[in-house]
C-alpha cells in the first residue's frame, strides 16, 4: 500500500501539472481515496502529537477536534519515527527525514501556488482528490494559527460558498495539521497505515461516496432516527434568511386578516362533526368524568361551541361556566380559583393567599350550596402556566369535586406526561381526539416565536426603530450605558470573531463533540462585572444600584438579556446581530 | 349564521382571549343561532307519538338514535335503565370497596386510639401507624378519605391529612397542619392568636396546643398521604419536631407508604426514627380487590351488562401494564355502561326485570329494522337456511311479527343462557384446588372457548390423577358448588334444576367411596389413573450397564371399576363444560359489551399519534381537492401539513432559508395564485409556530437560521 501511494504522489509532487495525465482518470477517484485515508491517519497521528506540544496554539474548535487521536499520535511517534517537528523548512533536510521524503523537498518550491489554491476552494477540491496531502505539505512552513486564520479569512470573504464543506474543513484541518510536520507526514502514514482513527477521519471520503445515492426511502421509524442523527455532521446549505423581509406584527396580523383559508369549508365541517358529539360530552360530564380533548388544530372554537351548546341546554337555571385560558403568560392558579370562587357567590369572598388554602376555601363554598354546578373550561391545560405539579395537583383536587365539571384542552403531543396515575385518576378525564385544523390564532404568537426560532427575539422591541425610541425617552446616562454595552458586545463579537467562525466550523459537528465545545462562544455576551466597571470609569453610574436601576430599564423593555454562562457569572448581551448592533450604536453616537 | 358570528369572534383580536380567566356568558345575540341541539331535539319533539313534559325533556340527557327517529319514550327508557343498572352495580362495587379497606381502617382507628403500652408523659416517641398500601398510589386517596372519615367519628381531635404537592416546606405545611386542625371544628375563628401579649405566627404550633388544651383533644392525627413523594428532610424535620411538642400535643402520624417500612426507614435518619414507634398495616392489594370486584360487578349473575372477552382482555392488560388501579377500573367499567346504554338504541331490551311484553309494545319498526342489521340476526339466519328452514328465515326477514315472537323467545331463554355460563364458571372455579384466576376464567367461558381450553384439559388431566379419595372430595366440591351457589356471583343453589348431573355425581361418589373403603379393607391401595395407564419402568444396573424393562403392572378388579369411574366422570365434565359461544348466541348484543377499541382511546389516548396523523395525512380530515387523496407535498395541504411533509424528510437539522424556498414554491405551485409572497410568508409563520407549539422544533444554534429537529414521526 505504501508503495502504490507513493506511486500515486512522487510524480504529482514533482510536477504539479501533470499530474492528471499521469494517473489514469478511471482511477483517479480511488487513488485519490485510498491516499487520503492513508494520510489522514497520518496526520491524526501527527496532529496529536501536535496538540500535545502545540495545544496553545490551536483554536479552540479544531483541538477536541482531533483529541480522540492522541492515542494514536502517541503511537506513531513511538514508531521509531524521527519526528522531528520542524517549525522552519530549513531544520528539515530531505536526507534526515526517511527515503519517501524526496517528495518533500520539491514542495517548498510551490508554496506561492499552494497560496493560490488556497484561496479557490473549489480548485483544490479537484486536485487534493487526488494528491490532497502533498499539496497540502507544502504549507508545513506556516504556524497553525496563520493559516487557520487565513482560510477562515478567506472563507469569510468567499461568502462560505462552497456547497462541499467537507472540503472546507479537510483543508483547515490539513493546514492546522500540516502545522510542523506537513513534510514527514507521508512517512507516518507509511509506518502506521492500519491505526484507525477513531474519529471517522475518512469522514470526507465517505461522505463523497455517499452523496450520489438518494437517502434510502421506506425506513421504518427507528431506523429513520438513526439515518438522520447518523455520525457526521449534518449537511445544510448556507443560505440564510438575511435577505428576506421578516414580518412583524402588524404585517402579520394584516396579512391574516386578508388572508382567505381555501379550507374553510373542510374545517367547517370538521367542526361541526365534532360539535355532534356535545350531547354525549354533556353526559360524559353529568356522569362526574371530566373531559380532555387533544388533537391537531386550536380546540378553542370548539370548546367555546361547546360552552354555548351547556349554557342553552339548561334552561331552568343558567349554568356558570368558568372559561380558563392556559395560554395566557400571566395565569396562575389564584385566578382560576379566584374567579370559580367569584362565579360561585359574586358577594368577594376571603380565599387566602396559598393555593391549598384557596382551594379548601372554594370547596366549602361550594358545598354551601349543593346544587350548583360550575363547568370549568380550561383551553390548553398543557402549556407553560398551568404545567407544574402543584398547579397541576390543585386543578385535579379541583376537578374531582363532584359538582365541578372540568373540560379542557390540549395541545402538546406528549401532555399526558403531565399527570401520574395518581393524578391522572383525580381527573378521571375521559379523552377524545378532536383534531380540528384550525389555526391557533389566540394560543401563539406566532410573529414572536417565530423569531425566537430565528433567533431574532430582539424584534420584541420592534426592531431597532424600537430601541431607538425607548433610547430617545431615556436619561442621557441610560443611552450612555447602553452604547457602552453595544460596543463591548460588538468588541467580544470582533474578538470572538475568528473564534466564532471556527466554533461554528465545530458546532457543526456532532454533538458529541460539542462538549469540549465552546458554548461561551456561540453567543458573545459582556460580563456583567465588566460592564459595571466601565460605566463607574465613565461616570455613568456611582454605585451598583444606580447602574441596576439603569439596566432594569432595559429589562423592561426587552432589549438586553441576561443569562448565567457556564462557570456561572452572570452575561449581559443585547439580542441582535451584529450590523443591526453596528446601525444602532451609530444611532446613538449620532 | 351561526358560523359568521364565530368566525367574527375569532378572527378579531378579542381582549377576552387573552384574559387568564373569567366566566362565561354568551352573547344574548347569537344565542339561539349556535344552539345545534334544540333545533335537533325539536325535530324530536315534533313527532306525532311523542308528548312529553317539559320538564322531562329537560332532564333528558339522552340522545335519540336511529336517525333521530327514536321516539322519546325509549330515549328515556334507556337513560332510566342506565341510570338503575349502574345504580346497583355501583353499590356492589362500594360496598367491596369499603369492605376491603374495613379491617384496615379497624386496625388503625384501634392503633390511634390507644398507641399501645407506652404512653408515658415522659416518653418524647410519637406514635406512627405505617399503612403499605402498596404501588397503587391512586387508590391512595380513597383510603385517606375513608381512613380520616372513620378517625373523625371515633377519635376525639383533629385529623390532619398531608399531601406532597402542598408540602414545600417547614413553613407552609405547619401553617397548613394549624389551619387544617383548628378549623376542622367549625366557628373557632377566634382561638387565641395572642398569648402572653404577643401575637402568635401563624405556623406556630402554640397556636394548635391552646386549641388541643381547649377541645381536650384526645388525639391530633396528621396523615402523611404520599408519604414517599415528600422530602425526605422535610418528614425528618416533622417528626423531630412533632416529637419535642409531644409533652404538650398529643400528635399521632399516619405514614401511606407505597414501597416497604424499610425503606421507610432507611430514608429517614437515625435521629428521626428514634423519634417514632409503631406499627405496620398492610392493605389489601389492588390484585385480590379487583378480582372481588369483578367477581360482584361483571361475572355477577344479577350483572346487567356483561363484558366480553375481548374488552376484559384489553383492560386487564392496561391494569397490570399500566395503570393498576381499582378505580380506573371501576371507571372504565362505568364508561362501558353508559356507551351501552348511550349508543346502542336496542338496550331498552337489556333490563332483565321489564317484562318482555312491555318492551315490546315500545319497539317501534326502526327496532325491528335494528335487530335485522345485528351479527347475531345473521347468524340466526345463516343457521335456518343450513337447516332447510327457507320459510322461516324469510318470515323473520320480513315479518315484524314473527321477529317479534322470535325475540321474546330469546329474551326468555336469555337469563337461562347467562345463567348456565356463569354456573359453569362457578363450577369450574371451585372444582379444581387450584383454580385459574377468575377473570381468565371468565375471560375463556365468555369467548365459548372453556371447551377447548388448556384449563379444562389440564382439569381433566387432574382427575386422571386421582385416588378415590380425591375424587370423593372433588366430586363434593362440584356439588357443594351446585347445591350452595355463589354469594359473590350472587348465585343460588341450583341443585333442582341439575337434578341428572347431581344424580350421576352421587352415584359416582358412593361407588368411589364403596371402592376406597374397600380397598382400606383390604389394605391395598388404589392407585391413580395415570398411575396405572403409566407402565411401570424398571432399572436395573447389571455389570455397570443399565437395564430397561418395563414392568407390566397388574390390574386388579376395583382399579378396573375406578377407571371406569374415572372415565365417566371425564365424560360427564366434558359434557357440562361444552358451553356456547355467547356471542353465538341471538340478541346477545343486547347484554354483552364488546367493542374494546373505541373504548381504550378514552382511557388512554395516543394524542402523538393523533396530531401526526392529521399533519402526514390531512386529506384524511379535509378534502384536499385536487390530488389531495394523495401523499407527499401538495399546495391543497394546509400549510403546516407541507412544512411538516418537509420537517419528515430534513435531517436533524434543517435550513430555514430552504426550507421557506421550498414551502414558497410549493404554495406557488398553486394555479390561479398570484403568488403573493407577503401572504406565504404569513402562513410559513404560522406553521413554523405551529410546530413549535407542539414541541418539534428548537432553535438551533449549530448555525444561524437553523431549527433543530426534535421529533421525528413514529417513534
Amino acid at each position: 500500500m505504501k508503495r502504490k501511494k507513493q506511486a500515486d504522489e512522487t510524480p504529482d509532487t514533482q510536477e504539479h501539472q501533470p499530474d492528471q495525465k499521469k494517473v489514469p482518470p478511471t482511477n483517479e477517484l480511488n487513488h485519490g481515496i485510498t491516499s487520503r485515508r492513508a494520510s489522514h491517519k497520518g496526520e491524526d497521528g501527527i496532529a496529536g502529537h501536535n496538540q500535545l506540544t502545540h495545544s496553545k496554539d490551536q483554536p479552540v474548535g479544531e483541538a477536541h477536534e482531533d483529541e480522540p487521536a492522541k492515542s494514536v499520535g502517541k503511537a506513531a511517534s513511538m514508531d521509531g519515527n524521527p519526528i522531528v517537528t520542524p517549525r522552519k523548512r530549513s531544520r528539515v533536510s530531505p536526507t534526515q527525514v526517511l527515503p519517501e521524503d524526496e517528495t518533500i523537498g520539491t514542495t517548498p518550491n510551490k508554496t506561492l501556488s499552494g497560496k493560490k489554491l488556497f484561496s479557490t476552494p473549489v480548485k483544490v477540491i479537484g486536485t487534493s482528490e487526488a494528491n490532497g496531502t502533498p499539496r497540502l505539505a507544502r504549507n508545513a512552513d506556516r504556524s497553525a494559527r496563520r493559516k487557520s486564520t487565513r482560510t477562515l479569512i478567506e472563507r469569510s470573504v468567499l461568502g462560505n460558498t462552497s456547497d462541499n464543506d467537507e472540503e472546507d474543513e479537510d483543508i483547515a484541518q490539513h493546514i492546522y495539521e500540516s502545522d510542523d510536520e506537513g513534510g514527514i507526514e507521508v512517512a507516518e502514514t507509511g509506518n502506521a497505515p492500519e491505526t484507525p482513527s477513531k474519529r471517522g477521519r475518512p469522514k470526507g471520503a465517505k461522505t463523497r461516496r455517499r452523496s450520489p445515492t438518494p437517502p434510502p426511502q421506506d425506513l421504518l421509524p427507528h431506523e429513520k432516527y438513526f439515518f438522520q442523527n447518523r455520525g457526521g455532521r449534518p449537511k445544510t446549505s448556507d443560505n440564510n434568511l438575511s435577505s428576506l423581509a421578516l414580518l412583524d406584527h402588524e404585517e402579520y396580523f394584516s396579512l391574516v386578516r386578508n388572508f382567505k383559508d381555501p379550507q374553510t369549508d373542510d374545517i367547517k365541517a370538521l367542526h361541526d362533526l365534532h360539535a355532534k358529539s356535545f350531547n354525549q360530552w354533556g353526559f360524559e360530564l353529568s356522569q362526574d368524568f371530566n373531559l380532555c380533548i387533544y388533537g391537531w388544530g386550536s380546540k378553542r372554537s370548539l370548546l367555546m361551541r361547546f360552552a354555548d351548546h351547556i349554557y342553552n341546554s339548561q334552561t331552568v337555571a343558567k349554568p356558570k361556566i368558568v372559561v380558563i385560558n392556559g395560554y395566557v403568560h400571566n395565569l396562575t392558579i389564584r385566578d382560576v380559583l379566584n374567579t370559580i370562587a367569584t362565579a360561585i357567590s359574586s358577594s368577594s369572598q376571603k380565599m387566602g393567599s396559598q393555593p391549598a388554602e384557596m382551594l379548601e376555601n372554594l370547596v366549602a363554598l361550594l358545598e354551601e350550596d349543593k346544587s350548583q354546578n360550575i363547568t370549568v373550561i380550561v383551553h390548553s391545560i398543557d402549556r407553560a402556566p398551568l404545567r407544574r405539579p402543584t398547579t397541576q395537583a390543585i386543578l385535579s383536587r379541583l376537578s374531582s369535586h363532584p359538582q365541578i365539571r372540568l373540560v379542557a384542552s390540549a395541545d402538546h403531543p406528549s401532555f399526558p406526561l403531565l399527570w401520574d396515575s395518581s393524578l391522572r385518576s383525580t381527573y378521571n378525564f375521559l379523552f377524545h381526539d378532536c383534531t380540528t385544523f384550525q389555526p391557533y390564532v389566540a394560543e401563539v404568537d406566532v410573529v414572536d416565536e417565530v423569531h425566537e426560532l430565528l433567533g431574532r427575539s430582539g424584534r420584541r422591541v420592534g426592531g431597532k426603530e424600537g430601541v431607538s425610541f425607548v433610547l430617545k425617552s431615556l436619561p442621557e446616562n441610560a443611552k450612555n450605558l447602553f452604547r457602552i454595552l453595544i460596543g463591548e458586545q460588538l468588541v467580544a463579537m470582533d474578538g470572538s470573531y475568528g473564534d466564532t467562525l471556527v466554533g461554528e466550523d465545530d458546532d457543526d459537528h456532532d454533538d458529541n463533540e460539542r462538549r469540549f465545545g465552546n458554548s461561551r462562544k456561540t453567543e458573545p455576551g459582556v460580563e456583567y462585572r465588566t460592564l459595571y466597571q466601565k460605566a463607574v470609569e465613565e461616570f455613568i453610574c456611582s454605585n451598583e444600584m444606580n447602574f441596576r436601576t439603569l439596566l432594569k430599564e432595559f429589562h423592561d423593555h426587552q432589549m438586553i438579556q441576561s443569562r448565567k454562562d457556564a462557570m456561572g457569572t452572570e452575561m449581559l448581551s443585547v439580542p441582535f446581530r451584529k450590523e443591526e448592533l453596528e446601525t444602532i450604536l451609530e444611532d446613538i453616537m449620532s | 349564521m351561526s358560523d359568521v358570528g364565530e368566525t367574527n369572534s375569532h378572527t378579531g383580536f378579542d381582549t377576552i382571549d387573552h384574559q387568564p380567566a373569567y366566566i362565561y356568558t354568551p352573547s344574548g345575540t347569537n344565542d339561539d343561532a349556535l344552539e345545534r341541539p334544540t333545533k335537533r331535539r325539536k325535530v324530536a319533539r315534533g313527532r306525532p307519538s311523542v308528548l312529553q313534559p317539559h320538564d322531562s325533556i329537560n332532564s333528558l340527557v339522552f340522545e335519540p338514535l336511529l336517525g333521530e327517529i327514536e321516539t322519546l319514550e325509549c330515549v328515556q327508557q334507556r337513560q332510566d335503565l342506565f341510570e338503575k343498572c349502574w345504580s346497583e352495580t355501583d353499590a356492589r362495587i362500594q360496598s367491596i370497596l369499603n369492605e376491603a379497606n374495613e379491617d384496615t381502617l379497624a386496625e388503625v382507628t384501634a392503633f390511634v386510639d390507644s398507641p399501645g403500652d407506652i404512653n408515658q408523659d415522659d416518653d418524647e416517641r410519637v406514635p406512627a401507624s405505617f399503612i403499605v398500601t402498596g404501588p397503587n398510589i391512586a387508590s391512595q386517596d380513597l383510603l385517606f378519605k375513608q381512613l380520616s372519615a372513620r378517625l373523625k367519628k371515633e377519635i376525639n381531635g383533629p385529623i390532619v391529612t398531608l399531601r406532597s404537592g402542598d408540602a414545600s416546606n417547614m413553613k407552609a405545611v405547619l401553617k397548613q397542619l394549624i389551619r387544617d386542625a383548628t378549623n376542622q371544628r367549625s366557628e373557632d375563628e377566634e382561638l387565641s392568636q395572642e398569648r402572653n401579649g404577643r401575637k402568635l405566627l401563624n405556623y406556630d404550633l402554640d397556636i394548635l396546643q391552646s386549641y388541643v388544651k381547649k377541645h381536650g383533644s384526645q388525639r391530633v392525627v396528621v396523615a402523611f398521604q404520599d408519604s414517599e413523594a415528600f422530602d425526605t428532610n422535610l418528614v425528618v424535620d416533622l417528626v423531630i419536631l412533632f416529637s419535642s411538642w409531644m409533652d404538650r400535643i398529643p400528635f399521632t402520624l399516619l405514614f401511606g407508604i407505597a414501597t416497604s417500612v424499610e425503606l421507610f426507614q432507611e430514608r429517614l435518619s437515625r435521629a428521626a426514627s428514634r423519634c417514632l414507634y409503631g406499627f405496620r398495616f398492610d392493605v389489601e392489594q389492588t390484585s385480590s380487590i379487583l378480582e372481588r370486584i369483578f367477581q360482584s360487578a361483571v361475572a355477577n349473575s344479577k350483572a346487567s351488562l356483561r363484558l366480553g372477552s375481548e374488552i376484559v382482555a384489553s383492560l386487564m392488560e392496561r391494569q397490570h401494564d399500566h395503570v393498576q388501579s381499582v378505580q380506573s377500573f371501576i371507571v372504565a367499567l362505568k364508561y362501558a355502561y353508559m356507551c351501552h346504554f348511550y349508543g346502542n338504541a336496542l338496550s331498552i331490551l337489556t333490563d332483565p326485570s321489564t317484562s318482555s311484553q312491555l318492551l315490546l309494545k315500545l319497539m317501534k319498526p326502526c327496532h325491528f329494522e335494528a335487530i335485522r342489521m345485528l351479527p347475531s340476526f345473521r347468524k340466526l339466519i345463516e343457521l335456518r337456511v343450513e337447516s332447510q328452514e327457507l320459510d322461516r328465515a324469510r318470515e323473520l326477514i320480513q315479518d315484524d311479527a314473527i321477529l317479534v315472537q322470535e325475540i321474546e323467545g330469546a329474551l326468555e331463554s336469555k337469563d337461562g343462557n347467562i345463567l348456565r355460563l356463569l354456573r359453569a364458571f362457578h363450577v369450574f372455579a371451585s372444582a379444581l384446588s387450584e383454580p385459574p384466576s377468575g377473570i381468565d376464567l371468565y375471560m375463556t367461558i365468555f369467548e365459548g372457548a372453556l371447551s377447548n381450553s388448556d384449563y379444562l384439559k389440564r382439569a381433566l388431566d387432574s382427575i386422571k390423577r386421582m385416588t378415590p379419595n380425591d375424587l370423593v372430595v372433588f366430586i363434593q366440591r362440584i356439588k357443594g358448588a351446585i347445591e350452595n351457589g355463589s354469594h359473590e356471583l350472587d348465585l343460588d343453589g341450583w341443585a333442582d334444576e341439575d337434578e341428572g348431573l347431581i344424580r350421576e355425581l352421587r352415584d359416582v361418589e358412593m361407588k368411589a367411596v364403596g371402592l376406597s373403603e374397600n380397598s382400606a379393607d383390604i389394605e391395598k391401595s388404589i392407585r391413580s389413573s395415570d398411575a396405572i395407564h403409566s407402565k411401570g419402568l424398571r432399572t436395573t444396573v447389571i455389570a455397570q450397564r443399565v437395564q430397561l424393562s418395563y414392568e407390566k403392572s397388574t390390574i386388579t378388579e376395583a382399579e378396573k371399576e375406578f377407571i371406569n369411574l374415572i372415565d365417566h366422570v371425564s365424560k360427564l365434565l366434558e359434557q357440562y363444560f361444552a358451553l356456547e359461544n355467547p356471542k353465538d348466541l341471538f340478541l346477545n348484543e343486547l347484554w354483552l359489551c364488546d367493542s374494546a377499541d373505541s373504548f381504550l382511546d378514552v382511557f388512554a389516548p395516543r394524542p402523538r399519534a393523533a396530531i401526526e396523523n392529521a399533519l402526514s395525512a390531512p386529506y384524511e380530515y379535509l378534502t384536499c381537492e385536487i390530488g389531495g387523496s394523495e401523499e407527499g407535498l401538495s399546495s391543497t395541504h394546509p400549510p403546516t401539513a407541507i412544512i411538516y411533509q418537509s420537517y419528515l424528510e430534513a435531517g436533524s437539522l434543517i435550513n430555514m432559508a430552504d426550507l421557506w424556498t421550498t414551502f414558497h414554491e410549493i404554495l406557488s405551485s398553486k394555479e390561479g395564485d398570484e403568488g403573493d409572497e407577503r401572504e406565504a410568508l404569513m402562513q410559513f409563520y404560522r406553521a413554523l409556530a405551529d410546530l413549535k407549539l407542539v414541541g418539534m422544533v428548537k432553535q438551533s444554534k449549530k448555525k444561524a437560521d437553523h431549527l433543530a429537529k426534535v421529533a421525528w414521526k413514529g417513534l
